[in-house]
């Protein structure tokens, strides 16, 4: 009877030993990480520093103050202006929004058939005239209404300076060009997409360090060459643009 | 005895197979081909773009084919390479006898004959023969596709020796003696700085990689078309869509279309334009050519290069005539002529000149109209544009500084 106690008593401790061993076996898969681990690890969104703003637009540019040859030329020729503009935030108002500087680029053409002297109805080839345009210039993304009460509407006042070179040519052939300069001024309102999907878009902070995108439209007018009589008047006194842009 | 007897008739049997061309010549290795003619340096370009009638002709082209040679030996032996060519691309004229040179009752290989500094060369591992098209394809007459096999060979014309595979070397060659098709060309048409040639064919990529096209003068003085009443004889665009039955110049007359088989396109019927002049169009090519041009349309050149200043219009004009060219140097007829009239042409930049007094008599911008409005390099002398900048220039630039102090 004392063996049969010995034995089970043995019996016992191997099977104890035993499932110590698949104890510790199981702990040894699973011990490192913790089971919640990963849950807990979660990161705050922690927004990346909003430096620069980058639009790219397109838009409408008459040159007005050519007058009539403009027109009997091109006629309601709107070009399109396609062009870019980068902005750096150089200080934030609080409550308000940074105050930033940028440059901007944008080209337009425009073109029609030309014509032979007093003849309207039968083409000679093309004519046509494009405008490189390269601005600095100043302004105030007002975001305050977005950053403090999630409405999310970005206004931008802008004035700047244009130089913009231009060349105008008849058949291919490159009949005039030159430098214009002049001021320019715009005002934006700008539709910030974040509340759209705020995970998307905290993701795309993480991941590319953009903070927000928009959407955007604007109105300007410039006022370019009237200074110099040497300088080809291309101003536009009111005209519209539109585009993306992005904060990063 | 009996396995040493059955291995000795063996080597017999193979020496007698094999063993004779070894023994009589080198093996051809390898072939390649050079660049001639308007052809690329790789062989799949002769059947893709094959030699075209003017290469073939022309004497002075020759088509370098170089081989590698082994087994050469040390021996002064002149070694030739015979050509054989096959009738169909089944027929194989390595093999000897009546199965292949040696049928000469249906000569589905036939001998091509070479001079011998051709084809003759003697030590050394590769050789060069330069072989005129037209020893390849006897009197370039018609459009053909040719596999050639080369052989060295000790006695030029052996008919009776089979080639073992790797010995010899073939080559295809294709002949193309059809000229591509003539292009429709649409006129009349005027220009000032540049002459716009619109012109059509059905496939335009059948020209080739390497297609061009030829404008030729052919003739002067044909009746001033330009300017005509507003709506009167359509416009070069229209004109394409054939929807001006009755006056323009393609309409009226026998010789707009189809190319005629005399000397004399039109007998001066079509509107005056070209009376006199046509013989010069048909006589393939005996116009001036004035240029040569890739082949996309329209065709645009300055008309500087007929002679004609911007500026100064007394009614110039000319017949010019178009023929396509296509990748094997094959030369289409020409298309019928089109007046072309120098006309003045009024764009932007004349009229704005005109309006601030910087214009000819006729109406065109003058140098000084440029020089005037170039903005002298932006430099704004004085006025109150000055102060203006100035603030600008200044805001940015303490906008810049704020910023570089908080820092």
């Amino acid at each position: 009877m004392r063996f049969v106690s010995a034995v089970l008593c043995a019996a016992t401790i191997v099977g104890l030993a035993s499932s110590t061993t698949h104890a510790q076996q199981r702990q040894t898969r699973f011990d490192t990480p913790a089971y919640g681990t990963e849950w807990s690890v979660t990161p705050q969104y922690q927004p990346s520093p909003e430096t620069f703003t980058l639009e790219l637009r397109v838009g409408a540019y008459t040159p007005a103050d050519l007058g009539a040859p403009y027109y009997i030329t091109f006629g309601g020729n709107l070009g399109p202006m396609i062009g870019a503009e980068l902005d750096g935030h150089i200080v934030r108002v609080p409550y308000l929004g940074p105050i930033v500087v940028g440059v901007a680029f944008g080209w337009a053409n425009w073109s029609s058939a030309a014509q032979a002297p007093g003849f309207t109805g039968a083409p000679v080839g093309s004519t046509g005239m494009s405008l490189v345009m390269f601005t600095g210039l100043l302004g105030w993304r007002i975001d305050g209404l977005s950053r403090e009460f999630d409405i999310p509407l970005v206004f931008t006042p802008k004035i700047g300076i244009d130089a913009g070179y231009w060349q105008t040519g008849l058949e291919g052939v490159t009949q005039g060009g030159g430098w214009t300069v002049g001021f320019h001024w715009g005002a934006q309102v700008a539709l910030e997409l974040d509340f759209l999907d705020r995970r998307a878009a905290h993701r795309l902070d993480n991941a590319w360090g953009i903070n927000h995108s928009e959407i955007f439209f604007e109105i300007l007018g410039a006022e370019i060459g009237p200074f110099s009589s040497s300088m080809l008047p291309l101003s536009t006194s009111f005209t519209w643009c539109a585009g993306l842009g992005f904060t990063f | 005895m009996r396995r040493p007897a059955r291995h000795g008739l063996f080597a017999l049997a193979l020496i007698a197979t094999l063993g004779a061309p070894c023994i009589a010549s080198a093996n051809l290795t390898a072939i390649s081909v050079g660049s001639f003619g308007t052809h690329m340096s790789v062989m799949p370009d002769l059947v893709m773009y094959p030699i075209g009638l003017n290469e073939c002709l022309d004497t002075s082209v020759t088509i370098p084919i170089t081989f590698t040679l082994t087994n050469v030996g040390t021996g002064t032996t002149v070694h030739y390479v015979d050509v054989w060519t096959a009738n169909s691309p089944t027929v194989t004229c390595a093999t000897g006898g009546i199965m292949g040179r040696g049928n000469t009752t249906t000569n589905i290989c036939n001998h091509v004959s070479l001079p011998s500094d051709v084809n003759s060369f003697y030590g050394g591992t590769t050789f060069t023969m330069r072989v005129e098209p037209s020893q390849l394809f006897s009197g370039c007459s018609t459009t053909n596709t040719l596999t050639f096999f080369f052989f060295d060979v000790t006695s030029i014309g052996d008919n009776s020796t089979t080639f073992a595979a790797g010995s010899y070397q073939t080559l295809t060659i294709t002949l193309n003696t059809t000229p591509p098709q003539t292009p429709t060309v649409n006129g009349p048409l005027a220009g000032d700085y540049t002459v716009e040639i619109p012109w059509s064919v059905d496939n335009i990529s059948s020209l080739g990689i390497a297609g061009r096209v030829n404008v030729y003068v052919v003739g002067t003085g044909c009746t001033p078309v330009w300017p005509y009443a507003d709506g009167a004889i359509p416009d070069a665009s229209t004109d394409a869509f054939g929807t001006d039955v009755g006056l323009d110049m393609n309409v009226v007359g026998p010789d707009m279309g189809a190319v005629e088989t005399g000397v004399s396109m039109d007998a001066g019927v079509d509107s005056g334009l070209d009376a006199g002049t046509d013989a010069a169009v048909y006589l393939s090519d005996a116009g001036t050519s004035i240029m040569q041009f890739p082949a996309s349309s329209p065709i645009e050149f300055p008309t500087t290069l007929l002679g004609w200043q911007h500026g100064t219009y007394n009614n110039e004009t000319v017949l010019l005539s178009v023929a396509t060219v296509d990748t094997s140097g094959n030369t289409s007829a020409p298309s019928p002529a089109v007046c072309v009239q120098h006309v003045q042409a009024i764009g932007f930049w004349d009229r704005y000149c005109a309006a601030h007094g910087f214009a000819n008599e006729a109406g065109a911008a003058t140098p000084q109209c440029a020089q005037h409005f170039n903005g002298c390099a932006c430099s704004i002398a004085g006025g109150q544009g000055d102060d203006r900048l100035l603030i600008v220039f200044g805001m940015i630039a303490g906008a810049f500084v704020f910023r570089r102090r908080r820092r």
